[in-house]
């Protein structure tokens, strides 16, 4: 079955005061009908920008992005316009993403009007149900998005995404901002949604822990490239990485509380800068493993297990099929 | 949410504001009935000059050093006031508003092209501009509102430049593109109304200093000489200045309370607008 | 071993006299040295307003102490003089806030900035001041101290500044640290970078910690008691551990179901813990328990009376139907 929507070697490009910024840099994955692919990764990693540049936001400099089959990139805004019904996308932040001078039902129904479906009254019609749909009462219509909480308001941005039926919802951090309660509510809301709609999701987030929860499929970006890419729960629980098992290690877990675990080992040093990226991998100046081989050669994407693939040298499978890191060089690991 | 006092609530709370509301109202009153309900002809010659004012004469506010009466004078240069600020203050705002929209909303090279023709037109002295036009162009209350909106759009659009720009990063307007909202459509649903506050108060600003502009050059005799307007009659009463002061006063007085009026009118809009202290 | 620090019954409120909003009510916690105290809560909780109040810098005349006692060895620091509390701020108490880049002034350079900090408190050169400003930046990991000291914060990240904010509040060696939610601006490995560094810090000069966040996970790896508030008030207080692995309040069970964690969860995608409804806002409190509108287990009784804090086992609960089912007694 082909995926809903096929990005191969996307390379999105900013201009800066100090040169060219490859923001993301030879990107390819696939999202599938009905399940949640989540993008994970810290600031610089171009998550954001690739959302961007799916749903049409961000130029695209090479590469190819497919909605079940059909090219997406190159194409004009006003040929993009067909499109836009089936990609729509939910933002991060709940208070600048709603215009604060229109009646939540307005807001609702403006994709409607913009793509002219349906009447006046049909449009009102499901609008009602929209907001029903994502847990808000009929008079919330009538009210300004001043008067809602954070949680309530990415409700509304919600119903205003799936007002087009749209194939696929962008979440670009879309809980990023809300309380951890309110957190669970949204959550749980796109997971409905998913389930009775068949709705894809590209979720993205700095947060590998919420992404465990909805996401059939996850990646993490590092410097505009994926450093690792998988589907299987048990990838997750020790990726085989060094950033990422870094990244998993520098986020505080109630499990690992709950296991006694030892204060893990910190990864230091800052993420460079993405104007001049070192030849080869690009996690090599701060990776406990480096070799001369990390350094002068980008690794590229390998399957090491089933539906895992990593993107790096020393990454090496066991005879069991289990995935394993090399032993660090100072022995503790 | 707290609830949000309504608009008019915020606006009732600056106490300014209803005073200078209620001036204002006054002068508009004025402009609009006065010379209705007190049809003397102010160019007319109709008393013995230089009379003082007596409330219960014939001529209330006394008459002028060629016998033509005060109070028509100051009944008539309201309206005279009155619509050049208003016209020439709606020019201003209608060219700045186009110009920042599309400088602050394309960016690049239209932003370039457009910021530098503003720039040409901040940096020429004001007034002294306006006298170059007036004279020109022959004294006249179009040539005067059209000179005086030249020279006062740089600042909107400069001002609706800057709303623009910030205003198109929001995430509301980004996702305006994404269900395929067209550009000018986006420009006048989404984010013109969201910055029309600021334009708001800036406009009534405008209207005071353009009734101020106006009764510069008619005190300079750069008026139009077919209305009476009260910087004309300042001009008129300048001679008599040590004797016949009332002359000065009166419609120094009524230029200043107009002015003033407005200020504190513009104040309170900025601050009912603006609830997010 | 005696608390450098007892908060006892602090209450603060806003709006005016006549008609005050309490925002934070009769909270109570301690802390001793070398140890960390988390004080947990989601917004509009009033955990932010409760550290402001320790160091009197809540933003007055709208908010202000209104009862209670801090009591800072002998003295009670709500009535203290300004004059006095000058002398502790920056230097026996510390605080560093959420922003790191806002936080510091951007038209001076970092190191102008430390050196004023160590000059406040102390009377030493300017060469003098400049040395130790360079150890601090150095025993906070700065790399390069010696350029970056001369440099503005916008060159630098997040979480240089952050140190940079660390190394300014451990300036004057103080005895206490308050860090209001000094990792949520940052990124994920960063976190972790300065979350060790006060770890340091702490080991360092036994400076007792307290830290303000929304993050459950990052208290319980950091802290060894927490207070949970919820509307102004604490709910739960008591050893970190326990109360997270077995949670008496409905509140807390709810907030920690609410994290997603893969601890539990197998197969398809699981449901988090949901609380329904919101949180009340200052001054629209209900009569009784504040979360009873939003209690799974709330009777009669809950309407009608507040609880207080009761002693279950090892912790302290506001609840009159704790899930002591879980609690070690």
């Amino acid at each position: 079955m082909t995926a809903l929507l096929s990005c191969r070697d996307l390379v999105v490009e900013y201009p800066t005061a100090d040169g060219v910024l490859r923001a993301v840099d030879r990107v390819s994955l696939d999202i599938e009908r009905g399940k949640t692919f989540a993008l994970v990764g810290e600031s610089g990693c171009g998550k954001s920008t690739l959302a961007r540049a799916i749903v049409g936001l961000a130029r695209v400099a090479s590469g190819s992005i497919q909605l079940e089959g059909e090219e997406l990139t190159g194409l004009s805004q006003r040929e993009l316009r067909k499109y836009r019904p089936a990609i729509q996308m939910i933002f991060q932040n709940p208070y600048g993403s709603l215009n604060p001078r229109l009646s939540v039902g307005r807001i609702v129904e403006e994709p409607m009007m913009v793509q002219r479906i349906g009447t006046p009254a049909t449009r009102r019609q499901r609008v009602l149900d929209l907001l029903d749909r994502v847990g808000l009462t009929a008079a919330a219509a009538a009210q300004y998005p001043h008067q809602f909480s954070g949680g309530q308001r990415q409700r509304v941005a919600i119903a205003r995404a799936l007002a087009l039926s749209p194939k696929l919802i962008i979440c670009d951090e879309p809980v990023s901002a809300l309380d951890v309660s309110v957190q669970a509510q949204v959550l749980n809301l796109l997971v409905e949604l998913q389930r009775e709609l068949g709705i894809s999701y590209l979720f993205i987030s700095h947060d590998l822990a919420v992404v465990r929860r909805i996401a059939h499929s996850t990646a993490v970006m590092y410097l505009g490239r994926i450093a690792a890419r998988s589907s299987s729960r048990d990838f997750w629980k020790a990726p085989a990485h060094p950033y990422v098992r870094a990244l998993k290690d520098a986020t505080p877990s109630m499990e690992a509380i709950r296991n006694g675990a030892p204060r893990h080992q910190i990864l230091e040093g800052e993420i460079p800068s993405a104007l001049n990226p070192p030849p080869g991998c690009r996690f090599s100046s701060r990776c406990r493993y480096a070799t001369d081989l990390c350094r002068d050669v980008e690794p590229p994407l390998r399957e090491v297990a089933e539906q895992s693939w990593v993107a790096c040298h020393l990454v090496s499978v066991t005879t069991e099929g289990g995935v394993v890191l090399p032993k660090a060089p100072d022995a503790a690991s | 949410m707290i609830a949000r006092a309504s608009f008019l609530e915020r606006y009732y709370l600056s106490r300014t504001g209803v005073v200078g509301l209620i001036i204002l109202m006054l002068v508009i009153v004025m402009a609009v009935f006065g010379p209705i309900l007190y049809p003397v002809d102010p160019w007319e010659m109709v008393a013995r000059p230089l009379q003082w004012p007596s409330l219960g004469s014939e001529n209330p506010l006394g008459s002028d050093v060629l016998g033509r009466d005060v109070l028509s004078g100051l009944v008539n240069g309201a309206r005279v006031s009155l619509i050049i600020g208003i016209s020439a203050t709606a020019a201003a705002v209608t060219i700045g508003v186009t110009i920042g929209a599309l400088a602050g909303y394309f960016r690049g090279f239209i932003d370039d092209v457009l910021m530098r023709i503003t720039e040409v037109f901040q940096t020429i002295p004001n007034f002294l501009f306006v006298i170059v036009l007036v004279a020109v162009f022959r004294p006249s209350v179009f040539t005067i509102s059209t000179a005086i909106a030249v020279v006062s759009w740089p600042a909107v659009a400069r001002l609706v430049r800057g709303q623009f720009l910030t205003l198109r990063q929001r995430a509301f307007v980004e996702s305006c593109v994404v269900i395929g909202m067209s550009t000018p459509r986006i420009i006048f649903t989404q984010i013109l109304p969201n910055c029309m506050a600021p334009v708001i108060v800036t406009s009534s600003i405008m209207i005071a200093t353009a009734i101020l502009i106006e009764a510069g050059l008619s005190f300079l005799g750069l008026g139009d000489p077919n209305v009476m307007s009260w910087g004309a009659m300042i001009g008129f009463g300048r001679q008599s200045l040590r004797t016949a002061w009332y002359l000065t006063l009166i419609p120094g007085v009524a230029i200043q309370l107009t002015v003033l009026s407005i200020s504190f009118v513009g104040e309170a809009l900025n601050d009912a607008l603006n609830p997010r202290l | 071993m005696r608390p450098i620090l007892e908060v006892r019954g602090l209450s603060i409120e806003a709006g005016s006299e006549s008609r005050p909003i309490p925002i934070v009510q009769e909270v109570s916690f301690s802390v001793t040295a070398g140890s960390t105290l988390a004080i947990v809560g989601e917004s509009g909780c009033g955990k932010s307003m409760t550290a402001l109040s320790l160091m009197r810098i809540l933003p007055e005349p709208g908010v202000r102490i209104s009862a209670g006692e801090i009591r800072f060895d002998d003295e009670d620091l709500v009535t203290a003089s300004e004059q006095r509390m000058q002398e502790l701020r920056g230097n026996i108490i510390s605080i560093i806030f959420q922003d790191p880049i806002a936080s510091l002034n951007p038209i001076q350079t970092i190191g102008d900035q430390i050196i004023e900090v160590i000059r406040t408190h102390r009377s030493v050169s300017k060469r003098e001041a400049r040395s130790r400003a360079i150890e601090l930046l150095r025993s906070v990991r700065l790399p390069d101290a010696e350029r970056r000291i001369n440099y503005y914060a916008h060159r630098l990240s997040g979480g240089m500044c952050q140190r940079v904010m660390i190394a300014m509040a451990m300036a004057g060696a103080p005895r206490v640290l308050i860090a209001d939610e000094p990792t949520t601006a940052l990124d994920t490995t960063v976190q972790a970078q300065v979350m060790a560094l006060l770890r340091k810090a702490q080991t360092e000069t036994g400076t007792a910690i307290i830290l303000i966040t929304h993050n459950l996970a990052a208290a319980a790896e950091a802290a060894e008691n927490v207070a949970v508030m919820y509307a102004g008030r604490i709910i739960e207080h008591g050893p970190v551990r326990d109360i997270f692995l077995a949670p008496a309040h409905p509140y807390t069970k709810g907030l920690l179901g609410a994290i997603p964690d893969d601890a539990d969860r197998d197969g398809d995608v699981a449901k988090l813990t949901e609380i329904p409804g919101n949180v009340p806002r200052p001054g629209t409190l209900p009569e009784g328990c504040a979360f009873e509108p939003r209690c799974k287990n709330s009777q009669a009784r809950c309407r009608q009376e507040r609880p207080d804090l009761f002693r279950e086992g090892n912790r302290l609960v506001a609840c009159f139907y704790p899930d002591s089912g879980t609690i070690a007694q």
